[in-house]
């Protein structure tokens, strides 16, 4: 990454169909048809739509993504934003009014003395 | 086109289509093909392998493709293209490289599909600037392409051949164009059209194989 290279932006008349990878930081406000697979953060504005998978650092969505979410560190679904798909991350949120259709997949420990027939996570 | 520009950052590489009404910068990477009705720079640090369509394009990084402005094309001192440049207003600043066709058109019309094609049917040579005929050899541009779709006159493009640069070039990319070439105007050099096969091996005396096949492709 350059320095003098600003933050991905993919603005709302815009629309990809592909693959979107490597490294960095983008905000998408318009439309990705495909897959993310990217090291860095992604920002799924209000009005932006993401169809396919999403693999990526840190995902903050206000928008509507179509697909699993897998992130090394933190999904977050801000009020207004959907998820329509499995999330797997170590770090969840769901903000008030956000949507998950999907489950959600963790990996944590549970206290000895609790960890039963229901164990840690699948 | 609405607010600010989009923009592709360095570091990050898209594999496909990219179209919309939108300003876009490429400081990264985009493999495919990119329609906009708003303006496209590929920055210094930028590279686009595909066909570029835009109200205007600016080059200061790498295109590889040909590249098709409403308004201009413009190819930036340090940038890199190979392809055909085609606008109204086609500007290659001194310190660029560029490999390609030059297609200026004054009339305003949208980009036509296939320029270089129609052009040399009717206006045949002249028309046209034929600014800079060079053998390409950026045969990764047109990774796994095959020249069905290359128009025979393309064939005529060839004025001067690199020997060089045509050995180079792998032989199923010049072999249909070469043919053509050997049917309608044999070039010095070149093989009769008897051993089509074999002449592929030989140095295709065609300038820019590449320019315009993935045009063709896409199209089909």
């Amino acid at each position: 990454m350059t320095s003098r290279s600003p933050i991905g932006y993919i603005g709302r008349g815009l629309s990809l169909n592909g693959r979107l990878g490597g490294e960095g930081e983008v905000r998408i406000d318009g439309m990705l048809e495909g897959e993310v697979d990217m090291r860095g953060r992604l920002e799924v504005g209000e009005d932006a739509t993401v169809r396919g998978p999403v693999a990526v650092s840190t995902a903050v969505v206000s928008g509507r993504i179509h697909g699993s979410v897998r992130a090394d560190r933190s999904v977050t679904i801000r009020e207004g934003g959907r998820i329509d798909g499995d999330v797997h991350a170590s770090s969840v949120a769901i903000d008030d009014g956000g949507v998950l259709a999907g489950g959600v997949h963790m990996d944590f420990e549970l206290p000895d003395d609790v960890s039963g027939p229901q164990g840690e996570g699948s | 086109m609405n607010d600010k520009p989009s923009i592709i950052p360095a570091g990050v590489t898209f594999r496909g289509d990219v179209q919309g009404d939108a300003d876009l910068l490429v400081f990264g990477r985009i493999d495919g093909e990119i329609r906009l009705s708003g303006a496209l720079v590929v920055e210094e640090s930028g590279s686009v392998r595909g066909e570029v369509r835009a109200r205007s394009v600016t080059v200061r990084g790498v295109v590889v493709g040909d590249a098709y402005g409403v308004e201009s094309v413009r190819v930036d001192d340090g940038a890199r293209m190979v392809g055909d440049a085609t606008a109204p207003r086609v500007l290659i600043v001194e310190g660029a490289r560029f490999r390609g066709r030059i297609h200026m058109r004054d009339d305003g019309s949208p980009p036509p599909r296939a320029p270089s094609r129609r052009r040399r049917r009717r206006g045949g040579r002249g028309g046209d600037d034929d600014a800079v005929v060079e053998p390409t050899r950026l045969r990764e541009s047109r990774g796994g392409g095959d020249a069905r779709d290359v128009p025979p006159d393309r064939a005529h493009r060839a004025e001067r051949p690199e020997r060089a640069e045509r050995a180079e070039r792998p032989a199923e990319r010049s072999a249909p164009r070469r043919t053509e070439r050997a049917r309608s105007e044999p070039a010095p050099g070149s093989e009769p059209a008897s051993e089509p096969r074999r002449a592929r091996r030989g140095p295709p005396p065609l300038a820019m194989p590449r320019v315009g096949r993935t045009r063709g492709q896409r199209r089909s």
